[in-house]
């Protein structure tokens, strides 16, 4: 993001109306911090049947204006560590057993309920996977987009009948001065989660989670709503934690990607790191199993082997060697080490540092094949896709 | 295969969709739908136009009641006697040879029965009284007064013993039940078991225990009734709150940034207000019951304030010669206790969302 935007997006939030005085979001980043730091994070959960290790060691950064895509499957600790990161686990069952969250170089793990409150909805604000059943039925939507206006900021309920309308239209809701008088059931999916981002940005939170809003969305909603949130990024300047179990939503949004597996990150990079030079076996998994429609439509998808493990009895080993083609015995007995190498590209896997085992295995790219790109479809999915984002203009 | 799109094709937009389907239409609310429903249901519809009814006759008794019918407490002595008994006289009916003050009496002297109009033989015996031009149309008691006004004064004791006790109860159940639901864990154990302990005393039995310390007396009947209705309300709100807290805009509120209190009141509340709404309707009845059962025992709203049940406990020395005593004192509990359980009903089918019926 560019310095300019920066200093646009501090200058509004000080003079926001009824902004408060010690609002963690008007406080300088200290020296040497990121905006959001997730630290070796560890939240297992104890039930009757065992400790599930849901997240397992999760590190990542964050900086303003930056979006962190989080891929895997489902169960793979994606949403938990977000919960987590807002706090709204349950505990019991669920216990941080190592690791920390610091959010402006405070840790919100050490908050008592009080000070996450007043960060929750106003710093870092979330956009929930199901846009239907996400908004409270009983109330009409100006009412609810103006709800953490009325929370964070004291706004009256007129202000925040005002201000929701501004929102609605900032989001691309037509005749929002009347639609703010209706109820969600009269909504379409898409719409509500317009309704859903315009509620998660009414306060300029500094981070916007996104656990999986398109999921439940048709494909050219889909693409609304990723339009939707770049565009939003770019006027509010927040920083985005996109979680989702479809590279392609992160494909052409995200600055970073972290692959997760059974709980644990698998791979970190850049996105282009990611899709151009990923080098854990899972990670390749991936990429092999989107459906190739450009290069030939009667080609078979290659799925990954097997089942993600059980989170309460993971193998002694790297928990992808039983479904990974490459596994050699030291998967089995040693859980890798992680590889960094001088980018901050990390991967879980003992052969990470092994350029030859990598060269030989990583699936073809557009880089490494420059004719993937040419060819004989790629002008029709090109206009496809145009059509896809074509009902946001 | 190629994908070209016409040159003058325009992409569809979803807005314009949702435009198309402007806000010219009424706008359209849970109450008010949920009043649609209701007002189709005709059972339902009588039973709210029957409790308005009684609502309305018993706020406005003192305008009117005691110069139609006479006072619902006073005793006369001079003309008591007189008016002692009497059967119902409706003005207009006479004529056709209903309610036209006649009965079945014993003849004290021949032992035979006859079948006489008490008004005239009353009247006959008591010149001075004035019997003959009176109308009781429920008749009157042993000591003379009008059953009808007792009736409609004891419709007060009735009514604001089913809502406040029914209030106190709903508002400890409510509580008690949000705890319970809401924080879990021992909360939910410890709550949950003083509500099965409640629940094990038999309800009548309990109340009058209670009674019997506190001693009887309007003031203590509906706190007692209503202290003591709490844990089953408790249980179906639990369950309510249980139901609701699953739902995405419970975990969505608390991503807002709101607190326990705001979550409880403005987002779980309202979600299951209905549930609370037809519960409590019909514990409406249940309390109006109760209170009937404590004054015909004689442990509720002491005499001379008029209650039904203490009139029905009343009259049970008459059944065979006036059996008016007790029939309309009952008929008023039944008609009201079944008008509050049907609104109940009618209530639950208007505010179930899953209805959605046009």
């Amino acid at each position: 993001m560019s310095e300019e935007v920066k200093n646009l997006n501090k200058e509004k939030d000080v003079k926001a109306p009824g902004i408060q005085a010690n609002d963690l979001k008007l406080k300088p980043i200290p020296e040497g911090s990121h905006l959001l730091e997730v630290d070796d994070l560890k939240m297992y959960f104890h039930t009757r049947d065992g400790i599930v290790r849901a997240v397992d060691g999760v590190s990542y950064t964050l900086d303003p204006g930056e979006t962190l895509g989080v891929v895997g499957e489902s169960g793979s600790g994606k949403s938990v560590t977000v919960m987590t990161i807002m706090g709204l686990i349950q505990m019991p069952p669920g216990k941080i057993e190592g690791g920390d969250v610091r959010y402006r170089g405070q840790s919100l793990l050490k908050m008592s309920s009080k000070e996450m409150e007043a960060i929750r909805g106003n710093d870092i604000a979330m956009v929930f996977q199901d846009p239907m059943s996400s908004l409270n039925p009983v109330y009409r939507i100006g009412k609810q987009v103006g709800e953490s206006l009325r929370i964070h900021r004291g706004y009256t309920k007129k202000q925040a009948m005002e201000r929701a309308i501004e929102l609605l239209d900032m989001v691309g809701i037509p005749n929002p001065d009347q639609r703010v008088k209706d109820y969600p059931h009269q909504f379409s999916g898409g719409m509500r989660q317009r309704v859903m981002i315009a509620m998660a940005l009414s306060c300029d939170p500094d981070i916007l989670i996104a656990d999986e809003p398109t999921t439940a969305l048709d494909v050219t909603i889909q693409a609304q709503i990723i339009e939707l949130m770049k565009e939003m990024q770019k006027r509010n300047g927040n920083a985005i934690i996109m979680i989702t179990h479809d590279l392609g939503v992160v494909a052409d949004m995200a600055d970073k990607i972290m692959i997760m597996y059974a709980g644990r990150p698998v791979e970190f990079g850049t996105a282009d790191q990611i899709f151009y030079e990923p080098i854990h076996p899972y990670t390749w998994g991936l990429h092999n199993s989107i459906p190739e429609q450009t290069i030939d439509e009667k080609k078979p998808l290659t799925p990954i082997k097997g089942n993600p493990p059980s989170l309460i009895d993971l193998p002694a080993g790297c928990p992808f060697a039983p479904r990974c083609p490459y596994a050699k015995q030291i998967c089995f007995d040693k859980k890798p080490e992680k590889y960094t190498d001088e980018t901050g590209h990390y991967s879980f896997c003992h052969f990470a540092d092994d350029k030859d085992f990598i060269r030989a295995h990583q699936p073809e790219t557009s880089r490494t094949n420059p004719n993937i790109l040419r060819g004989p479809a790629s002008a029709g999915s090109q206009s496809a896709s145009k059509t896809a984002t074509g009902g946001e203009q | 295969m190629k994908y070209e799109l016409a040159e003058d094709y325009v992409a569809p937009q979803e807005n314009a969709l949702e435009a198309s389907k402007d806000s010219t239409k009424p706008q359209r609310t849970l109450w008010g739908d949920a009043f649609r429903r209701l007002r189709r249901n005709k059972l339902a519809l009588i039973a709210s136009v029957w409790i308005i009814f009684v609502v309305i006759i018993a706020l406005s008794a003192d305008l009117w009641v005691p110069q139609t019918f006479g006072s619902p407490t006073d005793i006369d002595s001079s003309t008591s006697a007189a008016r002692s008994l009497l059967p119902p006289r409706i003005k207009g009916l006479e004529n056709l040879g209903i309610f036209d003050g006649t009965t079945d009496k014993k003849n004290l002297t021949t032992g035979e029965m006859e079948h006489i109009n008490v008004y005239q033989v009353n009247a006959e015996k008591y010149p001075n009284s004035g019997v003959q031009d009176e109308y009781h149309p429920f008749g009157t008691d042993l000591l003379g007064r009008d059953v009808m006004s007792r009736i409609i004064y004891g419709s007060r004791i009735s009514l604001s013993v089913g809502l406040l006790a029914t209030s106190i109860a709903v508002l400890i159940g409510l509580i008690m039940g949000a705890v319970a639901a809401y924080y879990g864990g021992i909360w939910d154990v410890l709550i949950m078991r003083l509500a099965d302990i409640f629940l094990a005393f038999p309800y009548v039995l309990f109340v009058i225990a209670v009674l019997a310390v506190f001693g009887p007396g309007f003031q203590n009947v509906f706190l007692a009734i209503g202290i003591l209705g709490w844990p089953s309300i408790a249980r179906v709100f639990r369950s309510a709150i249980l139901s609701v807290k699953e739902n995405d805009f419970i975990d969505a509120a608390r991503a807002m940034g709101a607190g326990d209190w705001r979550i409880i009141v403005r987002h779980i509340f309202p979600n299951s207000v209905a549930t609370i709404i037809v519960y409590a309707t019909m514990s409406i009845g249940g309390a109006i019951l109760t209170e009937s059962a404590l004054s015909f025992l004689g442990m509720g709203v002491q005499p001379p304030t008029p209650s039904w049940g203490y009139m029905i406990s009343d009259g049970k020395t008459y059944l065979s010669t006036a059996p008016w005593l007790m029939m309309c004192p009952g008929l008023a509990i039944l008609s009201t206790v079944l008008a509050f359980t049907v609104l109940g009903d009618g209530l639950r089918d208007a505010l179930d969302v899953k209805m959605k019926d046009a």
